[in-house]
C-alpha cells in the first residue's frame, strides 16, 4: 500500500543516519584504544551509504501492477569499513603497547572529523524526520476525506 | 452528468495521485542526502494534465484521457558541487515538500467539499 510504502522510505534513512551515529560515537569513544581484538590500534570505522533497490516479491509486483519504473525504496547501509589511513605514532615509552623505539600506534580517529560528520548526521536525521511527520500529516488529512 | 466519475473528479484524483508520487520521491532523496553518487529524482505531472485538458474534445474524452495520465519521474542529470557526485539539494527538497504537502491538503479540501455538496443535494438539503 502507498501510505505505509511511503513512511518505509523516510523509516529506512531514519534507521541508516541512527547507525552511523552509533558508528561516530563508537569511534570517539575509542579515539585512544591501543588494543583491539584484532590485534593493533582501533581503526576509525564508516558505514557505506546505498540507494535501497527493494527486491522483495511485494515490490516487484506492485512494479509490474502499476507499470512504472519505480524504485522508491530510501537508503540502506550495506557495510561498515575500516579507515585504512595511516595511524598516529605517539612518543609514551610507559604505555604497555609501545614499541621497541618507545612510539605507541594511536588510532586515526580525529575527534574534529568525527563531530563534523556527527553534526552533518543530525541534521540529515532531522530533514528525513521533517519528510516522515509531512507523510504523516498527509496520510492523516486523506483518512479525513468526505467527513 | 455522471456525478462520481467527472472530469472534476478524475482531475482532483490524478492531482492526488501526482502529489503522492512527488512526495514518495522528494522522501527519497531527502533519505539519500548522504548516499554518494546518488542523483534526485523529480516527479511531473500537472503539465500532462495541463495538456489533456488543452487537447481534449469533449467531457468524455476528457474524462478518458485524465484516466490514462500517469505521473512521470526523471531523474536530474544535473552537476553536483559536491565531492561525491551526489546532487541533493536539502533545503530546496524542504521546500518542495512543504509545497507538496500544502496541495495535497488543498486538493483533498476541494475533494471533500464536492462530496459535501453532493451529499446536501442527496438529503435535501437537511444535512
Amino acid at each position: 500500500m502507498a501510505f505505509l510504502s511511503s513512511l518505509d522510505i523516510s523509516g529506512s534513512a531514519l534507521t541508516a543516519e541512527r547507525l552511523r551515529m552509533d558508528v561516530i560515537s563508537e569511534n570517539i569513544a575509542n579515539a585512544s584504544t591501543t588494543r583491539t581484538e584484532n590485534g593493533g590500534p582501533y581503526r576509525r570505522k564508516m558505514v557505506v551509504l546505498e540507494p535501497n533497490q527493494q527486491s522483495s516479491f511485494r515490490s516487484i509486483l506492485e512494479k509490474r501492477i502499476n507499470s512504472g519504473e519505480r524504485s522508491l525504496g530510501g537508503v540502506k547501509v550495506t557495510q561498515i569499513v575500516e579507515d585504512q589511513s595511516e595511524l598516529t605514532p605517539v612518543y609514551d615509552p610507559s604505555n604497555p603497547d609501545a614499541n621497541a623505539q618507545g612510539y605507541v600506534m594511536m588510532p586515526n580517529v580525529d575527534p574534529t572529523k568525527e563531530t563534523l560528520d556527527m553534526m552533518s548526521a543530525t541534521r540529515a536525521y532531522d530533514a528525513n524526520l521533517t519528510a516522515f511527520n509531512a507523510v504523516k500529516g498527509m496520510a492523516a488529512k486523506a483518512l479525513e476525506m468526505g467527513r | 452528468m455522471n456525478w462520481l466519475d467527472s472530469a472534476s473528479i478524475n482531475l482532483m484524483n490524478k492531482d492526488l495521485d501526482g502529489l503522492w508520487t512527488r512526495q514518495q520521491a522528494i522522501s527519497d532523496n531527502i533519505a539519500n542526502v548522504e548516499t554518494p553518487g546518488y542523483k534526485s529524482k523529480q516527479v511531473s505531472f500537472e503539465d500532462q494534465l495541463q495538456e489533456q485538458l488543452s487537447q481534449s474534445t469533449g467531457n468524455s474524452d476528457l474524462v478518458n484521457r485524465l484516466k490514462n495520465t500517469q505521473p512521470v519521474t526523471t531523474v536530474s542529470e544535473d552537476e553536483s558541487l559536491r565531492l561525491d557526485g551526489n546532487n541533493v539539494d536539502v533545503e530546496q527538497q524542504n521546500v518542495e515538500l512543504a509545497r507538496t504537502q500544502l496541495n495535497y491538503m488543498y486538493s483533498l479540501r476541494e475533494l471533500s467539499d464536492y462530496f459535501s455538496r453532493l451529499k446536501y443535494a442527496i438529503t435535501d438539503g437537511k444535512s
